[in-house]
């Protein structure tokens, strides 16, 4: 316990620099949404100085960094100079939907993933074993836009699920089963496409986890006192090669907030993935600061689940304590 | 430290002389604390020249660092290493080189004491790339295949890489290796411990051959005391990372299992002299 | 595979590929039709040309031709061959100048129709730019900032992995705990918060290849820790120990014993951060952050696609993403080889 508990500390240490190293990079950009203010024709220069000044942006660096902490601390997490919103607010709203959508589509990849690597491990060389090999390749070469291009083709044809967005525009008039019913036709393709952009490489972990572990002696001794096959599988293999997918399982929740970018500005679902592409283009920092240190905090959630995990399971992690 | 040394005259019988050597160093765990290790307390030892000291003990007890320390990949805390009427731990890196070529290890595992990426000529030559890059291709040529010869190693297995040798004849390269920049003194780490039975014979026997051509220093540590008996004239036992006690090899009775735990009982039997002397020829008389 | 094959056979047909397909990309004045930024404005959206080996007449042709080619009425956005104009194929035809490298040009292409003919192998964009050719273009600059990328990747991280693996102590520490700092940052977010740093219009070749030298640079941590942990090993091998107890400097130990195994690892690497480099050029480009118009990349042409009715009628324009795969199929194939070959693992 005494391990976890400096890791958290370790890693919460890392949550800082991670903090410290965003701000400064995003610092560093030359242009500012300021510069492109002092463009706009309709504002007033003496307007951008005191915004600049009411925002603070001429102050130093060290400064700046300093307030923005404190501010954090308070729950404050900026302010975001085109949504006219506070940062805080709006990246956590945006956080929620694409938690929504990758929750989903990362369940599903898991479901998916391992009866298809298991059985490929079982079947080692067979034909299910070579088609499914082939199939995962196919997948795994397909960048996760064709998957998004390709479904929102399949939606614009059809007409089956809606082209985007997260819910129709007559949502609010909706009873509670209607609503939940629209939200799933407007999840449904984003979590395919991000599905099927995962599920390669958890398929082909799973089934190297399992080919490692099938192979093993002490499978074959166990084989060898006669226990069923079946009971084999799930009391003797799968626990041990469980071992080597919680790390995966740990990095797969860790980028739950990452890995959705590029299907959700496809197929145009509010979350964190359109947010931060607006915001480089209009140079929003706070905006892509918090939506940065989010993402790293989940991946290092991930990372700490992962360490969690690996102390229940695993009896020699446990034991090299005493 | 200590004072200059005076010098010794060539005839000496003690080639090598370590004197009042100590290690100690901090052991880095998984969760960053350093624990302090002390691996040698006040080791001392003579080696003589052109014959064999066996260094026995259970594991743990320092064997491995003492030899560690004798070629230089540790650096003692405190005491001297005395060769050629010189301190070593006191010579610079370029004198350090020169002394290099007359001690040598030899590694328990052999497999991984050659670089499984290069031919068997490569690992050959490499002494010589390090001592001397200059030497002309027929002379390279001469010192290999005299080094093979000596060594009872077949010319085919030059092309080879080690993976496809024996565990046998990968020592026997090693032994090669050594040869090559002509040696004084050879640290043998428990290099017949991962051999089966009659390779150890085999070895030993080269061993011993070698020995008596170039008049060749072993020092030979091992836990096998029916090895110690028939390779060593004398024997040092170690515990804890002390010298326990030393006596010549002839002491060692066929009583004696591989457990060097016994040997304490021995050497403290040695003084009420209650050991039974019982000759027993060894395999090769 | 199921492909009938001996190993061998299959190995070389997958090599000759991907050669010839970096050829094709590294040349491209050379194997397309057009310049990428070629308008006709008369042919928006024009579907493939269509390639004919009969004539109108019935005879049989061995050199294929194709129709002259136009808008059946005005605006409608059909197309329809006309058969009164006959274009053949031919080889080595003088065509629209372009760049080999800095300085030296050229206006040969590999095959084409004499104007006024017009052979659109992949159809064409809203401005009648001809997509086989912006396809060809578009691919020197994707695959080019996988490389690039990956290189400076490597390179970057090589060094200091080295350099933290050999040397050890506090270099040691402190270069892990940067690289925990950088692999607890989501890449694609850093990806754009470095992007945001830099000018948000990329209009020359030379700022692009700074872009993708600045992402390649942040790519540096998982190959550091990996050639860290790699000198870490071999420094301890017994081979190593040997070498040094025979007197051996730390430079001939480097470069005898530790460089080789690094130069295998850095390989194995290479062919896995290579696509990962393309995506991410892609991507970038897609979203507009990437190089700028009328520069193609495979990212820009992809972009295309967010448009409604290109995305639903047009079929010829979701031809950079068919290459994609083609191409991250090869590069899936020629890494498991090289693992194999190689025989380093890549946890």
């Amino acid at each position: 316990m005494k391990q976890l508990a400096w890791r958290l500390g370790h890693r919460l240490l890392l949550l800082v620099g991670v903090s410290l190293c965003t701000f400064v990079l995003l610092s560093a950009a030359p242009g500012s949404f300021f510069d492109d203010l002092k463009l706009n024709p309709q504002v007033s220069p003496a307007t951008v100085t005191k915004l600049q000044a009411q925002y603070g942006a001429n102050r130093p660096l060290p400064e700046r960094y300093a307030r923005w902490v404190e501010s954090i601390f308070r729950g404050d997490w900026g302010y975001s100079l085109s949504y006219h919103r506070p940062v805080g607010g709006l990246v956590w709203q945006r956080a929620r939907n694409t938690l929504l959508l990758t929750t989903f589509a990362v369940l599903l990849a898991w479901m998916l993933a391992l009866p298809w690597g298991i059985a490929e491990a079982l079947y080692k060389g067979g034909w299910i074993d070579r088609t499914g090999e082939m199939i995962l390749a196919l997948l795994l070469a397909t960048p996760d836009v064709l998957f998004a291009l390709l479904l929102l083709l399949l939606a614009a044809r059809t007409g089956w699920f809606p082209t985007g967005g997260m819910s129709s525009s007559e949502v609010a008039d909706l009873s509670f089963g209607s609503r939940i019913w629209d939200l799933a036709r407007h999840l449904f393709l984003p979590v395919v496409a991000l599905a099927l952009t995962t599920l390669p490489i958890l398929a082909l972990h799973v089934r190297s986890a399992m080919i490692g572990v099938l192979d093993a002696p002490f499978l074959s001794a166990a084989k060898g006192h006669g226990i069923p096959k079946f009971r084999l599988l799930y009391r003797h293999a799968l626990p041990v090669a469980l071992n080597s997918l919680i790390s995966l399982f740990g990095f797969s929740v860790g980028s739950l907030l990452s890995i959705s970018l590029l299907v959700e500005v496809i197929l145009s679902w509010p979350g964190l993935g359109p947010l931060v592409v607006e915001a480089v283009l209009a140079r929003d920092i706070y905006v892509v600061v918090a939506a940065t240190m989010f993402s790293a905090v989940c991946l290092i959630a991930g990372n700490l689940l992962a360490d969690f995990l690996l102390y229940c399971t695993d009896p020699r992690i446990r034991s090299v304590q005493s | 430290m200590q004072t200059k040394l005076q010098p010794i005259p060539a005839a000496n019988p003690v080639i090598l002389s370590v004197r009042n050597l100590s290690l100690h160093y901090f052991q880095k765990t998984v969760f960053e604390r350093r624990i302090p290790v002390t691996a040698l307390t006040n080791v001392s030892l003579d080696l003589q020249r052109g014959k064999t000291l066996a260094l026995v003990g259970s594991s743990g007890c320092g064997k491995s660092s003492l030899a560690r320390c004798l070629v230089l990949l540790e650096r003692p805390s405190f005491g001297e290493i005395v060769y050629a009427a010189q301190n070593l731990l006191e010579l610079k890196s370029k004198e350090l080189k020169e002394v290099r070529r007359d001690i040598h290890l030899i590694f328990q595992d052999s497999a991984s004491a050659l670089n499984p990426g290069m031919t068997i000529e490569e690992v050959l030559l490499e002494p010589l790339e390090i001592h001397e890059p200059t030497l002309a291709k027929k002379d390279r040529f001469l010192r290999l295949v005299s080094a093979c010869e000596q060594a009872a190693l077949s010319s085919k297995w030059l092309t080879r890489r080690p993976s496809e040798l024996s565990g046998g004849q990968r020592q026997r390269v090693a032994i090669a290796r050594s040869l090559i920049s002509r040696p004084k003194i050879l640290i043998l780490d428990e290099a017949l411990s991962a051999l089966d039975l009659s390779t150890q014979s085999q070895i030993a026997n080269l061993l011993l051959d070698l020995q008596r051509e170039h008049s060749l220093t072993y020092l030979f540590i091992t836990h096998d005391m029916r090895l110690a008996r028939m390779l060593a004239h004398d024997v040092v036992v170690m515990k804890g990372g002390r010298i326990l006690d030393s006596f010549p090899s002839s002491l060692l009775t066929p009583d004696i299992h591989a457990n060097p735990a016994s040997i304490g009982s021995i050497s403290t039997a040695k003084d009420t002299e209650t050991i039974r002397l019982q000759e027993i020829p060894s395999v090769n008389e | 595979m199921s492909i009938r094959m001996s190993p061998h056979a299959k190995r070389n047909t997958l090599l000759v590929l991907f050669i010839a397909l970096h050829i094709v990309v590294i040349f491209p004045g050379f194997f397309s039709t057009q310049g990428y930024a070629e308008q006709n404005r008369d042919l928006p959206f024009s579907p493939p040309t269509r390639l004919h080996f009969v004539r109108p007449d019935g005879h049989f042709s061995l050199r294929p031709f194709v129709y002259g080619w136009n808008e059946a009425a005005l605006d409608t956005g059909i197309y329809e061959a006309d058969r009164s104009q006959i274009y053949p194929l031919q080889f080595f035809v003088h065509g629209s100048p372009y760049t080999i490298v800095k300085g030296i040009n050229a206006s040969t292409h590999l095959f084409g129709v004499e104007s006024p003919g017009r052979l659109y192998l992949f159809g064409t964009d809203d401005f009648g730019r001809d997509e086989f050719s912006r396809m060809l273009y578009g691919g020197r600059i994707s695959i080019l900032a996988g490389w690039i990328g990956a290189a400076i990747a490597l390179f970057t991280g090589g060094i200091v992995g080295l350099i933290s693996g050999y040397t050890g102590r506090w270099v040691d520490s402190v270069t892990m705990r940067m690289v925990e700092l950088f692999m607890a940052l989501p890449w694609l977010y850093l990806l754009f918060a470095v992007r945001a740093i830099l000018p948000l219009r990329i209009e020359t070749t030379d700022t692009f290849i700074l872009l993708i030298g600045v992402v390649g640079i942040i790519g540096w941590a998982r190959p550091a820790r990996l050639v860290r942990s790699m000198v870490l090993s071999a420094k301890e091998r017994n081979f190593v120990l040997a070498a040094r107890a025979m007197g051996a400097s730390n430079t001939y130990i480097l470069r005898k014993h530790i460089l080789p195994q690094v130069y295998a690892l850095l390989l194995t690497m290479a062919a896995y951060l290579v696509p990962q480099f393309i995506l991410a050029e892609v991507t970038l480009s897609f979203l507009g952050l990437g190089i700028g118009e009328p520069v193609p990349s495979w990212g820009t042409l992809l972009a295309e696609l967010q448009k409604y009715n290109v995305l639903v009628n047009y079929w010829w324009m979701y031809a950079p993403g068919i290459a994609l795969v083609a191409l991250f199929l090869i590069y899936h194939w020629a890494s498991s080889t090289i693992q194999q070959r190689v025989g380093v693992p890549l946890t």
